[in-house]
């Protein structure tokens, strides 16, 4: 049985296109991961969100195995101020990221979106699903991925500011 | 997946203890197994259709076990020879994706049993000091279990015996394993599954503990059980075994030496086998065979986590066959099982796999692109900087606050955009240049073009806004500004007291290759593109603004706008003369034209009457404003400016010194306004209010009638204005008043003044001075005149009608039934006296603390000194009294009682008949009485005694059984009565009444 090769994508663009976030994911008010549009952070109690991250566990080398419990975490805690929200989307419903489908901003601090769940530490499950590894490409559902800051963030602003990592964990047998 | 192979016999993969599968890093699953002739080493890569078999040893006595070596894919294998079931160990090393037998070892020369047939050896591996172990029988009864190490790191070498345990009955099943820091060995001792264990963790092997059997069995293990010992980790061991009632687990402690209770992993008599892998990982797998019906198993298993079992097992291998015997390995996340199947030769070696999940990560290295919006907090009244006037629109709500936030949507810019265009018209300031424009015309309409000198030069050279057939100056470098470029005049555009600001520019420029003449468009060359911006003073001095390249653009026949751009950082201010310069430069990188090769700057504006200008030719600016800041700006209605804000860096507004505030606006702590009607104001000096305007604190005004006032100090107040605190006013009737002096009308009700005339039934109250007529309530006055019926309280001198209640006075004449409490008073009969000192009381009367009283009969005394009481008279406390009788007495010191008293706590008395008497010291009491207590009685008939030191008692006494009781001593102490009974001497103790059957 021969595990499978995979990456962390991101798909963006209106007919996705998914590429390799591994080296590194901005969050930003942009279709894409390196882009350095950015997120205001409020000047008063409330919550400003990125646009939307379409990150999937891609396979980049078929195996024989099967991959299953896919699930995401930070490897870290964030910033006071700074918060990771996910949730799980099908692949066939990807959105692409843009202004529209940004989270809207809330008027208290550290605010989890609608239909989103607050990231932690802990790995949290976005797809159970069994799907062989046989096949290139995403493997299961989309996590969708969007970046809160605010008013109590104080690390101030700037184009790179430190996110933790974000770690997707899955089972391959 | 393919079976393994087949084998003649049933037993082919039994064993219970060693372990036959094995599965190498690269998932190539490795199985021992006897084939009924020989015992046989297979192997296969996944997905394990095609198995590679050899021969390991020649002959039955398969004792089959073995184990990794660590860190490696080489298998160590122990098992009986051929010809005996003498240990021998095995080495199998993989190299590629085979495996090869070494030089065997044999490791004793004592037999592990009479056959080797299975269930007798197990591979323990390695101990931390690199020792290999096995656990194995050891005679040909069975009735010994061993165990035996090799050198350190060298199981080729030659083997010790660590322990050799021998017993009456047959030693089935040894197994054993290392785990932690012990070599532990289990075995069936005839009766029971009994373990011990050595600390092999040191150079020097530890004693084996004392062999104990296994608390807390389950199922009642029998000499028929399969059992089996794995460590699950360095800190745990599973054993599993079969029952007559089941399979069971247990899981053992190293640390603690200790064994759980037991885990019922099935509850069917019938099923059997079960065997175990471990992943290293803290995870155990169970496998057994789960009886279904008579050659009718399934193979199923159960996982054990560190913690918790599967609560149902799950079938790996379907019933239906007749499976027996699996052994199971863990290896590259898979589980391997071999099992015999069927029920007469030939058998099949059964496999089966399951793939334990990895949990495998990938991780997004993130980060996150922030902006914040910068604000300033502000103080003064409207959001403005630095400017020096300004005009505030009304509607705008002003208040004295000290800071503010302004919202975004306050735009307030003064930036002025700016784009210059070349032109052909010679600047009238500076000769050699050509002018500037600053409106956009229409393209191509209106241009010309200007040619300039190359040849076959190269290097930098400047290109004339007039043209010119200078040679190419074809320096290394960038020449300093000539003058030959164009200039903003001031009769076009003034910058002078602007700012040309920071930020993004860009300029057009259209170049062609000529030759000869300047409309013969010909030649190619390549050059660096430069368009710089100066500011240029009245005295010819350049200031740099920006230097704008296109690099290697190429430059032919074909007529060609290049775009240039670049951005400052600083804005540049221009006063007085100093005005906008621009010039044109190349770089010639390659010509390989003729001499006369000319560039030619296209699209110069030939408009001087409209000074419009065409966009292939220009230079856009990042916009002017005023340097300074400032100007003047207008805030539109409708901004609102109360209380505190934030201000955006957007508005630039701040501490004006002068404004313009339209009326309706609400102002405050402002010096000087004109304010129209209907204004609310607070704490001003001067200003004309119209009628009904509220004032309050104002120092003089003009105010209609109608209007409320208070705290003023003159003012004319028309009739049915309430007042209060005023100095002197004229009040008119109905009106409240409080104050000095007043004229009140009648009815009015007054308080705290000082003088008034009142008329009848007002209510007056802390006036010194009133007349008050009858009827009225007067209290704490000094002086008054209250008729009859008035209520007086704390008057000094009053007379008072009869039935007038008087209470606190010194001296009064009170007429009969008057109720007093005083010094001295002559009372009446049947008035009621309290704490008076002297008085007489004529009968009836209630006394109480008087001194000396003559009481009559009736009359109730109480602590009187000296009282003398008639007849049924209560008396109490008193020191001498006569008493007649029937009075109850209480703590005389003498007294003297007539019968019938109740006396307490007196020290002398003579008491008659029935009186009670205690605590006393010395009485004479008669019969009947009862005595307790006393110190000296004389005590009569049927007098019971108790607690007295000293008694004399006479007849009758009411102690049975003696005759006359005389005091053997006198006593201290009290509370005990001695008395003789014939030659008995009897103790009668307080609170005891004791009987006497004989007298003396």
């Amino acid at each position: 049985m021969a595990a499978a090769t995979c990456q962390a994508q991101i798909g963006t663009g209106s007919s996705v296109t998914w590429a390799n976030v591994e080296a590194g994911c901005k969050f930003n008010l942009e279709d894409n991961a390196t882009g350095t549009t950015p997120i205001q952070i409020p000047t008063a109690t409330g919550t400003n969100y990125s646009w939307i991250k379409n990150i999937v566990l891609a396979v980049t080398g078929a195996g024989t195995t099967t991959i299953s419990n896919r699930r995401v975490s930070m490897a870290t805690s964030p910033a006071t101020g700074i918060t990771l929200h996910w949730k799980g989307v099908a692949v066939a419903s990807y959105a692409q990221a843009a202004s529209g489908n940004r989270p809207a901003s809330a008027g208290s601090n550290g605010a989890t979106p609608a239909t989103y769940t607050l990231m932690t530490t802990t790995p949290a499950v976005y797809d159970s699903a069994s799907v062989a590894s046989s096949g290139t490409g995403p493997n299961g559902m989309m996590c969708v991925i969007v970046l809160g800051v605010d008013y109590s963030y104080a690390g101030g602003p700037g184009s790179a500011q430190a996110v933790p990592n974000i770690v997707i964990t899955y089972d391959e047998a | 997946m393919a079976n393994v192979g087949t084998s003649s016999v049933a037993y082919a993969t039994q064993q219970s203890a060693g372990q036959l599968v094995f599965i190498a890093s690269d998932g190539t699953a490795c199985v021992l197994f006897c084939d009924g002739t020989n015992q046989k080493f297979a192997y296969a890569a996944p997905p394990y259709s095609s198995w590679t078999t050899t021969t390991l040893v020649t002959g039955l006595n398969m004792s089959l076990a073995g184990a990794f070596r660590a860190g490696s894919d080489n298998i160590d294998v122990v098992t009986g020879t051929s010809s005996n079931v003498r240990p021998t160990y095995y080495p199998l090393t993989k190299s590629g994706s085979t495996w090869t037998l070494g030089a065997t070892t044999q490791i004793s020369t004592t037999a592990s049993g009479t056959s080797g047939v299975g269930n007798v050896m197990s591979y323990c591996g390695a101990d931390p000091q690199g020792r290999h172990w096995i656990v194995c029988g050891g005679a040909s009864t069975y009735t010994t279990s061993r165990a035996l190490y090799s050198p350190a790191n060298n199981p080729g070498g030659t083997w010790t015996s660590s322990v050799s345990t021998t017993q009456t009955g047959d030693v089935n099943q040894p197994a054993g394993d290392q785990i932690g820091n012990y070599i532990l060995k289990t075995y069936w001792n005839g009766t029971a599954i009994q373990y011990h264990r050595a600390d092999n963790s040191g150079g020097s092997i530890g004693a084996w503990s004392t062999a104990a059997t296994i608390s807390n069995l389950g199922g009642s293990p029998n000499a028929s059980s399969r059992m089996l010992f794995l460590a699950v980790s360095s800190t745990k061991g599973l054993l599993t075994y079969s029952t007559g009632s089941g399979i069971y687990a247990q899981v053992y402690a190293p640390l603690t030496d200790t064994w759980s209770a037991a885990t019922q992993l099935s509850s069917n008599a019938n099923d059997r086998h079960p065997c175990i892998a471990t992943d290293g990982a803290g995870n155990a797998w169970v496998f057994w065979c789960s009886y279904v019906a008579a050659n009718n198993y399934a193979l199923v298993y159960k996982k054990y986590d560190g913690a918790n079992w599967d609560s149902s097992p799950t079938t790996l291998v379907a019933s239906g066959t007749n499976i027996a015997n699996p052994s199971a390995g863990f290896g590259n996340n898979s589980i391997g099982v071999t099992y015999t199947q069927g029920t007469a030769n030939p058998y099949t070696i059964g496999w089966a796999t399951i793939s334990i999940p990895v949990t495998r990560t990938r991780t997004i290295a993130a980060s996150a692109a922030l902006f914040t919006t910068l604000t300033s907090n502000i103080i003064a009244t409207s959001a403005l900087l630095q400017t020096a006037t300004r005009a505030v629109t009304a509607s705008s709500a002003l208040f004295a606050s000290s800071s503010r936030s302004v919202t975004s949507s306050v735009a307030l810019s003064t930036t002025a955009a700016l784009t210059v265009y070349y032109s052909s018209i010679a600047s009238t300031t500076l000769a050699s240049a050509n002018q500037m424009w600053v409106v956009h015309g229409t393209d191509n309409t209106n241009v010309t073009q200007f040619c300039t000198q190359i040849g076959t030069a190269t290097g930098y050279g400047e290109v004339y806004a007039q043209g010119t057939a200078a040679a190419w100056g074809g320096g290394g470098s960038a020449p300093a500004p000539s003058g030959n470029g164009f200039l903003l005049e001031n009769s076009i555009l003034s910058l002078e007291g602007q700012t040309i600001l920071a930020g993004a520019w860009s300029a057009n420029v259209r170049f062609g290759a000529a030759q000869g003449t300047c409309s013969g468009l010909a030649g190619s060359f390549t050059a660096d593109i430069h368009v710089r911006i100066y500011k240029r003073s009245s005295g010819g001095v350049y200031t740099s603004i920006i230097d704008m390249v296109v690099s290697a653009q190429t430059i032919n026949a074909t007529l060609t706008t290049y775009s240039l751009s670049g951005t400052t950082v600083a804005g540049t201010g221009f006063t007085t003369g100093d005005k906008l310069y621009i010039d044109i430069l190349l770089n010639i990188t390659a010509n390989a034209n003729p001499s006369t090769q000319l560039v030619r700057l296209n699209r110069e504006s030939t408009d001087s009457t409209n000074h419009q200008g065409d966009s292939n030719a220009q230079v856009v600016t990042p916009g002017y404003s005023p340097t300074g800041g400032g100007g003047s700006r207008t805030i539109s209605a409708s901004v609102a400016l109360a209380a505190v804000r934030t201000v955006s860096v957007s508005v630039a507004l701040l501490q004006p010194a002068t404004r313009n505030i339209a009326s309706s606006s609400a102002l405050a702590a402002t010096g000087t306004r004109p304010v129209t009607a209907s204004v609310s104001l607070f704490a001003t000096n001067t200003r004309s209010f119209i009628a009904s305007s509220a004032l309050f604190q104002t120092n003089t005004r003009v105010v209609s009638c109608a209007a409320a006032f208070q705290q003023t100090r003159t003012r004319a107040i028309s009739s049915a204005v309430a007042l209060s605190l005023v100095t002197s006013r004229t009040v008119t009737a109905d009106v409240s008043l409080s104050g000095a002096t007043r004229a009140i009308p009648c009815t009015t009700a007054l308080s705290s003044t000082g003088n008034r005339s009142a008329v009848t039934s007002t209510a007056l109250q802390a006036t010194p001075q009133r007349a008050v007529i009858c009827s009225t309530a007067a209290l704490f006055t000094g002086q008054r005149i209250v008729n009859s019926s008035g209520a007086l309280a704390a008057s000094f001198t009053r007379p008072v009608s009869a039935a007038t209640a008087l209470l606190g006075t010194t001296s009064r004449t009170t007429l009969a039934s008057v109720a007093l409490t005083g010094a001295a008073r002559l009372i009446p009969c049947s008035v009621s006296l309290a704490l008076g000192n002297n008085r007489f009381i004529p009968a009836q009367g209630a006394f109480l603390q008087v001194g000396t009283r003559a009481t009559l009969a009736t009359t109730a005394l109480f602590v009187p000194a000296a009282r003398s009481i008639l007849c049924s008279v209560a008396v109490t406390r008193q020191s001498d009294r006569a008493i007649i009788g029937s009075s109850a007495l209480l703590q005389v010191s003498t007294r003297e009682t007539q019968a019938s008293l109740a006396l307490l706590e007196t020290r002398a008395r003579v008491a008659s008949d029935t009186v009670a008497l205690t605590a006393v010291q010395a009485r004479i009491l008669p019969c009947s009485v009862s005595l307790t207590g006393g110190v000296l009685r004389s005590v009569s008939c049927s007098v019971s005694l108790l607690q007295y030191n000293t008694h004399v008692i006479i007849t009758t006494v009411a102690l049975v059984e003696g005759i006359a009781y005389v005091p053997l001593s006198t006593r201290s102490g009290g509370a005990t009565l001695f008395v003789r009974s014939g030659q008995t001497q009897h103790v009668v103790r307080s609170g005891q009444t004791r009987l006497f059957t004989r007298k003396e």
